[in-house]
């Protein structure tokens, strides 16, 4: 469509690039307004609306109801009275139970029970199996009792006693003679393996210290370090139960085995050999702590004003003696700087020159000082050793044989410290400081290394070579096989009354044996007996731990308590050439004065203050030997030998 | 059944069914109160959580045999000296199962006052009036 017929009409309106508001028509021409209509294609607007649909749900808590039966747990008490023995009885019947079941009537052969003195005690018997099929691993680790019982009249067992208490070791088959025989043991590793510790530390006592036994792995390992510092020796008795018995006793024999009592010929003696003897047995402790050290020193400088004007020297600044303060290698100042203030005005000094003027303005005054005053501190850890050496000895032993000479480990005893975390103050323990002087703590771990462990430490090495003295001077044995006395056991102390040969001492070891082919049964006695060719009383010192060495650094003089600062005057008559090293404090040069001298040497004005060494007999690792001896006392037991 | 009941070890492995006591024998009886199970307790029937686990001595023939006063209990070795004779031992309100629970019973049997020859069944050890459940 075309719109007009005059130039301005030559384009249509409404094309690109001619907007009708540019240029308006002439007048007098009628406008026509062409309407662009833009056609839109309709559409519509929704909101879309999910719905769910679930089925209906209960919430629920379940509640779990047991019923339980109140209930008694019971464990039946069988108590047997047993009658002592007053005799061997004359007739005897072992009493075997395997299994809980008592086979008493297949036994066969011997039956022997043999306990030596802290060992296992291990038994024996044999049994003819019913007729049938047998499993042999089935009687491993069954529970063997072997009582032995009189026989009363009616031909019934009476007043058993016990001999053994255990579990089948080993069965073995002998197919020709088809016979079990039992190899038992009576567990004692187990037993001891499984009481608690308490039980040990009341029934064994004796001392413990981890540095000189280590840190037990059970309780076995655990009775057996502190056994080693008893003079007892610790096994089963035959009920199985735990036991410590003590090498020496004073109370009277449980039991005098006299002539009509031992088997002919069956005496026996075996004297200690002098090698085994010890009756001088060095140990010892090596304790290593760190001493914890801590100085406080002072450094001090002051001078009069007159000082200062008389020859017209500078007077040290306060930024000066902050920065000389401030750059003491090793020290930390703790406190302020107490500065000795000047007072301003003018100030005449009258020398040999005539009269000197000073003036000192209210604005400078505040910025100098006459002197000054401040405290410093330093820390450090001296490694300490106290070396204790400790002496165990039997004079007794000694003077009846000589010197037997035996030395046991030393134990060290070592308190570990993080010195680093010490020295930067992330770690304690803190020490209180002096106003001026030393202080030192020596650290050790609470209950671990500390003071009280050494102690315990020396207390378990003494008490450990006494008690291998005192074993060492029971090594004789005198021996007799008796008629068979049930309650015979190595718990107990006997003596062997005889003509030829009369000595007491506790029981190392007792054999039952008891032949039910030919009805023998008798018991083998061994007796450990203790002594020396003592003469009177000896002495038997506690294991008491010396004294802690002392400290043997000597207090620390004024020297090294006192920094360094000094004056030196320049450009007087007696001023020497400056020399670094040694002009140690506040140098400065005189103006004035009737020692002034241009032409001397001049000084730079400088303040240096110069920090005491620490001397090396605190500083430097230090041995403290300590030493100490302890008397032993060897029990003497009865042994005489009669040559008829 | 309970699980609970007295082991000759620590280990809660071997039952023992019977305490025996010979008037020949010195020392000490030890025995544990435990569960060798997993995941159970033990607590007073009557009220559960607050009272005790009692081992008690138990005599049942008051007047004959030996009295409980012959018995003494205690948690440890040393509690024997000072334990009341006759005295129940407290195993706490709760004992759970397990050997790290085990409870230690030692007990010491005077038998100075039985007859020879004779032979005593009228004492017992007993955990009464209590319920087991899961933990």
């Amino acid at each position: 469509m075309a719109f007009g017929s005059d130039a301005y009409a030559t384009a249509p309106y409404g094309a690109p690039g001619e907007p009708p508001e540019i240029a308006p028509p002439p007048a007098g021409l009628s406008l026509t307004l062409a309407l662009r209509v833009t056609m839109v294609e309709a559409h519509d607007v929704s909101l879309p609306v999910r719905v769910t649909m679930a089925a209906d749900r209960t919430i629920a808590l379940p509640l779990r109801v047991t019923m339980a039966a109140a209930h008694d747990v019971s464990l039946p008490v069988r108590v047997t009275m047993v009658e002592p023995l007053t005799e061997s009885p004359p007739r005897w019947r072992p009493v075997v139970t395997l299994g809980g079941v008592d086979v008493s009537a297949r036994l066969v052969g011997q039956i022997e029970v043999e306990a030596t003195e802290g060992e296992a005690r291990i038994a024996r018997f044999s049994l003819a199996p019913a007729p049938g099929a047998i499993v042999l691993p089935q009687w491993s680790g069954q529970p063997v009792t072997i009582d032995s019982a009189e026989l009363a009249a009616d031909g019934n067992p009476i007043n058993p006693r016990r001999l053994f208490t255990g579990v089948v070791d080993v069965p073995d088959y002998d197919i020709t003679a088809h016979v079990v025989t039992f190899e038992c043991t009576d567990q004692l590793q187990e037993v001891i393996g499984n009481l608690p510790r308490d039980w040990v530390d009341e029934h064994v006592a004796g001392e413990y210290s981890p540095a000189v036994s280590g840190v037990p792995a059970d309780t076995q390992q655990y009775a057996a370090a502190r056994l080693a510092s008893v003079p007892a020796a610790l096994d089963l008795d035959p009920y199985q139960q735990p036991r410590v018995t003590p090498w020496h006793s004073e109370d009277a024999p449980a039991r005098v085995f006299s002539e009509a009592e031992v088997v002919d010929g069956s005496l026996r003696l075996q004297l200690a050999s002098r090698a085994d003897l010890r009756n001088e047995v060095s140990t010892g402790l090596d304790y290593r702590l760190p001493r914890l050290r801590a100085r406080v020193i002072e450094a001090q400088f002051e001078r009069t004003i007159s000082d200062y004007t008389s020859q017209g020297l500078d007077i040290p600044s306060r930024a000066m003696i902050e920065q000389a303060l401030s750059g003491l290698a090793g020290w930390e100042r703790i406190g302020d700087i107490n500065y000795v203030a000047v007072d301003p005005g003018q100030y005449e000094s009258v020398g040999g020159t005539g009269s000197i003027f000073t003036s000192i303005s209210v604005t400078d005054a505040p910025n100098l000082a006459l002197g000054f005053a401040a405290a410093f501190a330093s820390r450090w850890v001296q490694s300490v050793t106290e070396q204790y050496r400790l002496t165990v000895r039997a004079q007794a032993s000694v003077d009846a044989i000589g010197y037997a000479r035996e030395s046991l480990d030393s134990a060290t005893l070592d308190a570990e410290f993080d010195e680093a975390a010490w020295l930067d103050g992330s770690a304690g323990p803190a020490l209180t400081l002096p106003p001026v002087g030393d202080v030192s703590l020596d650290y050790g771990a609470a209950g671990a290394t500390d003071r009280a462990a050494a102690q315990q430490a020396v207390r378990t090495l003494v008490e450990r070579a006494r008690v291998a003295i005192l074993a060492s001077h029971r090594t004789t044995r005198a021996g007799a096989t008796l008629a068979h006395w049930a309650d015979v056991d190595v718990g107990q102390r006997y003596e062997i009354d005889t003509a030829p040969l009369r000595a007491a001492g506790k029981a190392v070891r007792v054999s039952h044996r008891l032949d039910m082919t030919d009805g023998s049964a008798i018991t083998e006695l061994e007796l450990a007996v203790s002594g020396c060719a003592a003469v009177g009383l000896q002495t038997d010192d506690p294991a008491d731990p010396p004294a802690a060495p002392a400290d043997p650094t000597p207090a620390p003089g004024t020297a090294q308590l006192a920094c360094e600062c000094d004056l030196y005057v320049g450009q007087t008559m007696t001023s020497p050439p400056y020399d670094e090293a040694v002009m140690i404090g506040f140098t400065t040069n005189a103006r004035a004065g009737a020692t002034f001298d241009a032409l001397a040497p001049a000084y730079p004005l400088a303040l240096t203050v110069g920090a005491p060494e620490i001397e090396a007999a605190v500083r430097d690792p230090i041995t403290l030997p300590q030493a100490a001896t302890y008397s032993v006392a060897i029990p003497q037991d009865t042994l005489e030998i009669n040559v008829p | 059944m309970s699980t609970f009941g007295f082991f000759s070890d620590a280990g809660l492995t071997t039952p023992v069914t019977s305490l025996r006591k010979y008037s020949t024998e010195l020392g000490d009886k030890l025995v544990y109160f435990g569960s060798p199970a997993t995941g159970k307790t033990l607590q007073d029937a009557e009220a559960p959580g607050t009272d005790l686990v009692l081992v008690s001595v138990v005599d049942a023939a008051g007047g004959t045999g030996l009295p409980a006063s012959a018995v003494k209990l205690a948690a440890t070795s040393g509690g024997l000296a000072t334990a009341t004779p006759g005295a129940a031992l407290s195993l706490g309100v709760l004992v759970a199962s397990g050997t790290a629970n085990a409870k230690p019973v030692h007990v010491r049997i005077d038998t100075s006052g039985g007859t020879v020859p004779n032979e005593y069944t009228d004492l017992s050890l007993q955990v009464q009036s209590v319920i087991e459940a899961d933990a």
